[in-house]
């Protein structure tokens, strides 16, 4: 579809000739690379340089009038720019016009889209290979508006975005718009189970926690306790058992010395024993230790 | 579209048509200072030496769309990865890749134990048994380095099919294998417990299907999830180090069983009106689990104790319906509104039993059931939002959920959230984000599951199924004052209030200060910074009885976050790039009964990182790549540091240690580019 608008009015160029002549390797604002994009392959149907579009202005409007020099010897400005020069919502209905596939189809009303977030500020098409989908570098696109998320794979405990082995979109679904935080299921624990199926059980001894959600327990972000953990046992553990005796004890450092009280609280602490946190299918293990 | 252009105007002599094959090897060498398995956590490159670094990516196109991307990364280390992709972008397209993943999960680990990395774990036939570690007199000769590594490596096959205009069909492949061992906590023995050494061999396969039409107003996908995980080792038994004797002489547990899940989803969406979109979703699924019991006990004397069944027979439903439907009308100023519903329910169908339980593997005691836990969870949200001028939005909203459990304290939780946020931007370059929100959480009565355990304190309240109040504030500044820099501010806190908790979680807080800033100078040169802290507290209260004194326990974790760098191309032939980053936690616990406490020594991760890295192209084919990387790590943590395998009387441990260390990577590669 057209862009709706003031440029509607506005005049095309003769085509990418036009703006290559100035947007061609070497120059400040090239944009030759696009030509090795998906999108600058003239035969491909859905390329905003095929046959009967309008090359460069498919995606930047008319901008017959950026040719030309003004008063003060700027140019104007192409119809539609990625940029703050242009509305948001303007920019985006660029993209939708051919990004309507099924991929799309929760963008509308989408958190992303409620909050305005420019699709070109995280995509990049003229570059070879847009930052988005490569590993390290969508990280970044992510982290410039979730500064605290970055912090959070520094974390003693973490997993391995910083190391590239792990990405954002692994969990998280940026254009889509029904799920909770974005993820790529439907709820926190289908998402976890994806790599960590082992955990899924069902179990002949559940723990209620885990099976309701793994963020009581866990932040998946990163945390300064082992094993992504929100807290350090004992304490997190007493957070919701208070049956008396070992399990409500309150641990203090001078129980930390006394040799009867030490299997409590050092080492692995509550999971010196009851290991099987997640779960047990052994017939004995009502109590997760085995 | 521009039917009524002649396409011979636009055709594009200055256009630049890449075909053919081009891409760029990097081969050379690292090079490792020290060994540290810290360092080598997700790197592979944990032992000081030498390793081929092999990288590189290889690129095809032709004018027909016809294409094919390869990247690899770390190809001379155990953190390899590699994918691929080719096709025709209009038609088809193939997908593959391959990924490895060293994780270490202890450092400065060791046992006794003979067999890691089997599911029987035996001892030296010289071993000492004693009631206590200290009196295992042969443990420091028995000893060797246990190394709680894994792997995971994970294939991915597929490909996408587009035809008949409309319709695409994906399906996709996907083999998990994680090797490895961990450490297992084992305590069976009446106060004594083992850390074992426990081999990992999981593999999860699963298939992804989904067939996809999209038209002009609407969209429509149906798709099919399978997810097989199967557990090489079903079980792990290991020789008793506390004690000889035959009834006591080895324990066994179980291991996660084999699960498969299956889930069919449709999704939809449809534009009413360009101003009115509804999309929704709605998926069905089964897990189930059906793994041979392991008997009540390895001890001969109970073992034929028999069961109620010989496998679970675990079921459990999933179902997840999910509708949202957007309607956006421009009035004077941009309207919009937006309304979601959603119902997530886990319905488990696991038969109840009765099974005995062996205590300690000597004394049959009491009998229990099993308690199939199900949920049901309704979110129904609506959000207004309305640019009331150029500068300014304003929006709000409210949130409802509920909750409906089975066989828990409380069968029905409500939680209701309002928010508001003021955006406004005074001039393009500048934006404000402020947002508010209140949540508040009432559950029905509070009834203690009896489930045949030990009750809780009739006083505790699980915190996630506690009333509870919540507020929270963000607030973001955003200032571009030119296209090249740009700083952004963010204040976040969030403050939990468990108002009906007498004992368990009294509150949490969660407080965050972020500063960003960019600096780009053309394409040449970028330069960033980043300072982000963290503040997490909380405070519980428990008490070991009705009749004892409560104690108050508080935790806070501070964690700093320091980042620069900068990237820089010198010329047309050279970049330079630099990377610096902190990052400090220190975490403070106390404890306090009836009388004032020392708190333990902080918990502390200290980490610094800087990468610099230097790129020459020699000529219009070969180049150069050199980079350093140095990493400092220092960490304390009291609950395992100078313990050893024996410093626990009654545990027998492997020994972990805080990880430490200072290591130099440097690597050299030489680029061919065609």
């Amino acid at each position: 579809d057209e862009p709706e608008g003031a440029m509607v009015q506005a005049e095309y160029s003769k085509g990418a000739n036009q703006c290559m002549a100035c947007h061609r390797e070497g120059r400040e604002e090239a944009a030759h690379e696009i030509f090795l994009t998906p999108m600058g392959i003239s035969d491909s149907e859905n390329s905003p340089f095929a046959d009967g579009r309008h090359d460069c202005e498919t995606c930047h409007g008319p901008s017959n009038s950026h040719r030309s020099r003004q008063e003060d010897g700027s140019r104007p400005l192409p119809g539609i720019t990625f940029n703050n020069k242009t509305p948001v919502a303007a920019q985006n209905e660029i993209c939708m016009a051919c990004h309507d596939d099924s991929t799309m189809m929760h963008w509308p009303g989408s958190t992303h889209e409620e909050e305005e977030v420019a699709c070109a500020s995280c995509h990049e098409v003229h570059a070879p290979r847009d930052p988005a989908l490569d590993k390290l570098a969508q990280q970044e696109k992510c982290f410039s508006c979730h500064p605290r998320t970055r912090s959070e794979t520094f974390r003693a405990s973490s997993h391995p975005l910083r190391f590239g082995e792990m990405t954002c979109t692994d969990c998280h679904n940026p254009h889509n718009g029904n799920n909770d935080f974005l993820l790529v299921n439907s709820n926190v624990n289908d998402t976890c189970y994806s790599c960590h199926a082992e955990k899924r059980g069902p179990f002949l001894w559940e723990h209620a926690p885990v099976s309701e959600d793994c963020t009581l327990c866990h932040n998946a972000h990163g945390s300064n306790h082992g094993a992504l953990l929100n807290q350090r046992s004992p304490l997190l553990c007493q957070q919701c058992h208070a049956p008396g005796g070992h399990a409500s004890t309150g641990y203090t450092t001078d129980l930390a010395e006394d040799s009867f009280q030490q299997r409590f609280m050092l080492g692995r602490s509550c999971s010196n024993c009851h290991a099987q946190v997640h779960g047990s299918n052994h017939p004995s293990g009502v109590s997760l230790t085995r | 579209q521009a039917q009524d252009t002649d396409p011979a105007i636009y055709s594009c002599a200055q256009c630049v048509g890449y075909t053919g094959w081009r891409g760029i090897l990097d081969f050379g060498l690292g090079y490792v200072s020290d060994d540290s398995l810290r360092f080598g956590d997700y790197r592979g490159l944990e032992e000081e030496g030498f390793y081929a670094a092999l990288d590189g990516d290889v690129h095809y196109r032709n004018l027909q769309g016809r294409y094919f991307d390869l990247y690899a990364r770390d190809l001379g280390y155990d953190s390899r990865q590699l994918t691929m992709r080719g096709g025709n972008q209009d038609r088809y397209e193939l997908r593959f890749g391959w990924q490895e993943i060293p994780q270490y999960r202890g450092y400065g680990t060791q046992t006794p134990f003979l067999g890691v990395g089997s599911d029987n774990l035996t001892l030296p036939p010289d071993w000492v048994y004693s009631s206590n570690t200290r009196g295992m007199t042969a443990l420091e000769s028995s000893l060797s380095a246990a190394f709680l590594k894994t792997r995971r490596k994970i294939l991915d096959a597929g490909g996408t099919v587009k035809f008949a205009r409309n319709w695409s069909f994906k399906a996709d492949f996907q083999q998990q294998k994680k090797d490895g061992t961990r450490a297992l906590g084992a305590g069976l023995y009446f106060n004594n417990s083992t850390i074992l050494p426990a081999a990992i061999d999981y593999t999860t396969n699963q298939l992804d299907m989904s067939l996809a039409w999209s038209g002009k107003r609407g969209q429509v996908q149906l798709g099919f999830v399978g997810s097989y995980f199967d557990n090489g080792k079903t079980s792990m038994t290991w020789a008793n180090p506390f004690a000889s004797m035959p009834e006591h002489q080895a324990f066994r547990a179980a291991m996660e069983p084999d699960n498969e899940f299956y889930k069919f989803n449709l999704s939809g969406a449809f534009a009413v009106t360009p101003r009115i979109h509804l999309s929704g979703q709605a998926a069905t699924g089964r897990l189930t689990q059906d793994d041979t019991f392991l008997p009540y006990t390895i001890n001969p004397r109970y073992s034929d104790l028999p069961l109620p069944r010989s496998s679970l027979d675990g079921k459990l439903d999933t179902s997840t319906y999910n509708l949202s439907g957007k309607l956006f009308a421009r009035l004077n100023h941009g309207f919009s509104f937006t309304a979601r519903a959603k119902l997530d329910e886990r319905d488990n169908k696991t038969p109840v039993d009765i099974y005995t339980q062996v205590s300690t593997d000597l004394f049959p005691t009491v009998n229990r059931y099993n308690r199939p836990y199900s949920y049901e969870r309704e979110q129904y949200s609506a959000d207004l939002r309305y640019r009331a001028h150029r500068v300014i939005r304003l929006s709000g909203g409210a949130v409802q959920n509920n909750m409906d459990r089975t066989l828990q304290a409380v069968e029905r939780s409500e939680e209701t959230t309002l928010w508001g946020e003021v955006k406004v931007n005074p001039v393009a370059s500048t934006q404000v984000r402020f947002k508010l929100d209140s949540s508040n959480r009432d559950v029905s009565d509070y009834d203690q599951a009896n489930d045949g355990s030990l009750p809780d304190h009739p006083l505790m309240r699980k915190y996630n199924q506690a009333d509870r109040d919540r507020e929270r504030a963000q607030i973001d500044l955003d200032f571009a004052p030119s296209e090249d820099f740009g700083i952004n501010l963010s204040f976040f806190n969030a403050e939990s209030e468990y108002t009906k908790s007498e004992v368990g979680l009294q509150e949490s807080n969660d407080q965050s200060y972020s500063v960003n800033l960019n600096y780009a100078a053309g394409k040449k040169v970028n330069l960033y910074a980043f300072w982000t802290q963290d503040d997490i507290d909380a405070e519980l209260i428990n008490t070991p009885s009705t009749m004892a004194n409560s104690w108050l326990g508080k935790t806070r974790d501070r964690i700093t976050t320091l980042g620069l760098g900068l990237s820089a191309r010198i010329n047309e032939k050279s970049s330079v790039g630099f990377d610096y980053i902190s990052a400090d936690s220190k975490g403070d616990i106390s404890v306090q009964t009836s009388n004032e406490e020392e708190p333990f020594s902080p918990l502390r991760t200290d980490l610094t990182n800087a990468r610099v890295h230097y790129d020459h192209e020699i000529n219009e084919h070969w180049g150069y790549k050199l980079y350093a990387e140095y990493e400092k790590y220092d960490s304390r943590d009291w609950i395992i540091d100078g313990l050893g395998v024996d410093g626990i009387s009654s545990v027998l441990t492997m020994g972990d240690e805080s990880p430490e260390y200072e290591v130099w990577y440097f690597r050299v590669q030489a680029s061919y580019r065609f």
